[in-house]
């Protein structure tokens, strides 16, 4: 009889704790679905807002590719867009997903030995030569903006200058005919995947084609 | 003219030009507005050319993928007025043009030529104006700056002018006579 109720007694402990864990796991489920709901809203949000900081960014390349380049805010944008596009990068590539980029490369030749190579950069497809060139000397670029032709005069690379005697020369590059000088602006460029452009400093001849060998 | 038909007439190149505008804008500093505008002042006469002149640059200047032309927009559409004055001036001296092909489209290509390189002067000092130009050296700066970007405009201007330009007048002058 005692064993009995001895034993009685432990079963109705163990259910009784049994019930006790059957509902804080219930009240646990609870929560994480809860934390679930609240973790997928706050991944359409990010995913939204990547998707604005995308679309800003856009309008953003676009003011300032029309902006004067003479304006303050010209000069805060240029530098403010490349730290923009690498934070952009970043968000976008934690959040588990790929946004749509271009690889492309772009050669600064200084003309005195000194070459600065930017290969495979992602761009935002769209971006035109001068954009491109924007972006990855973080903005310092010098060029007039001539709004009726819809074209940038280049006049400074890099913390390098035009001087009397030399100039900045845009080349494109295909693999055929090698390095070219470039026969629009950069702003007519268009840049796709693997496009390649440089640019050259040196002085120019009488056709003002540039003097210097090419890469 | 008939007030309709002025109105009719300026609507239509006016449309035109800028649909070519953005059809065109792709191709770096080629455009018809030029020739369309010299166009309708040698078939239609001064004031015509000099509203299409007027209206499509406004609009032009408003709408254009490169952005707004902003304070630079009346000095656009002041050059503008130099295609309507030519295109007026050259109907003068050469009359109506009867032929597509002739000696005087490669004149009309020169008027159209001149008057592009007086316009890009023209905008390329107020470029200059505008980004705070103090001296004549910073004018002539400015002005040699734009020179890539003047000449496929000169070029496309001279090309229009001799091989579109009198054709569109024999149409335009045809046009005319039936309506």
């Amino acid at each position: 009889m005692a064993v009995l109720l001895v034993t009685s007694s432990v079963a109705l402990l163990y259910y009784t704790k049994y019930q006790q864990e059957v509902t804080n796991n219930e009240n646990y489920i609870g929560d994480l679905d809860s934390a679930l709901n609240s973790y997928r809203s706050l991944s359409n949000s990010f995913n939204a807002s990547l998707q604005d900081y995308n679309e800003t960014l856009s309008l953003l390349t676009s003011a300032v590719a029309d902006l004067n380049t003479s304006t303050p805010a010209y000069g805060d944008a240029s530098i403010a867009l490349a730290t923009l596009w690498k934070d952009y990068q970043a968000l976008d590539s934690a959040s588990g997903r790929r946004a749509i980029v271009y690889e492309v490369n772009m050669l600064l030749d200084f003309g005195n030995g000194t070459r600065r190579w930017y290969n495979d950069t992602s761009i935002q497809p769209g971006w035109n030569g001068y954009v491109v060139t924007l972006v990855l000397l973080d903005g310092r670029v010098q060029a007039t903006w001539y709004p009726q032709y819809g074209e940038h005069y280049v006049t400074g690379l890099g913390g390098v200058s035009d001087t009397q005697s030399d100039y900045w020369f845009l080349l494109t590059y295909n693999k055929t005919a090698s390095w070219q000088v470039a026969q629009l602006g950069a702003d007519d460029i268009s840049m796709f995947n693997d496009t390649t452009i440089g640019w050259v400093y040196c002085p120019e001849n009488s056709n003002y084609a540039p003097t210097c060998a090419l890469p | 003219m008939r007030t309709s038909y002025a109105v009719a007439i300026v609507a239509v190149f006016t449309s035109m030009i800028i649909g070519s505008d953005f059809a065109l804008a792709g191709i770096a500093n080629f455009k018809l507005m030029d020739t369309f505008v010299f166009i309708v002042a040698y078939a239609f006469g001064f004031k015509p050319g000099a509203a299409v002149a007027v209206l499509s640059e406004t609009v032009w200047s408003v709408v254009s993928p490169w952005g707004q032309a902003g304070e630079l927009a009346p000095f656009l559409i002041g050059g503008e007025l130099l295609f309507a004055f030519a295109g007026w001036a050259a109907s003068k001296v050469w009359g109506a043009e009867r032929k597509a092909v002739s000696p005087t489209a490669i004149f009309i290509g020169a008027t159209l030529t001149i008057c592009a390189f007086l316009w890009d002067l023209e905008t390329n000092a107020a470029v200059g104006l505008l980004g705070g130009a103090k001296s004549l050296a910073a004018y002539l700066g400015y002005e040699a700056m734009g020179v890539p970007f003047m000449i496929p405009h000169e070029l496309g201007d001279f090309a229009l002018g001799m091989l579109f330009a009198p054709v569109a007048i024999l149409m335009v002058s045809r046009f005319r006579k039936v309506v």
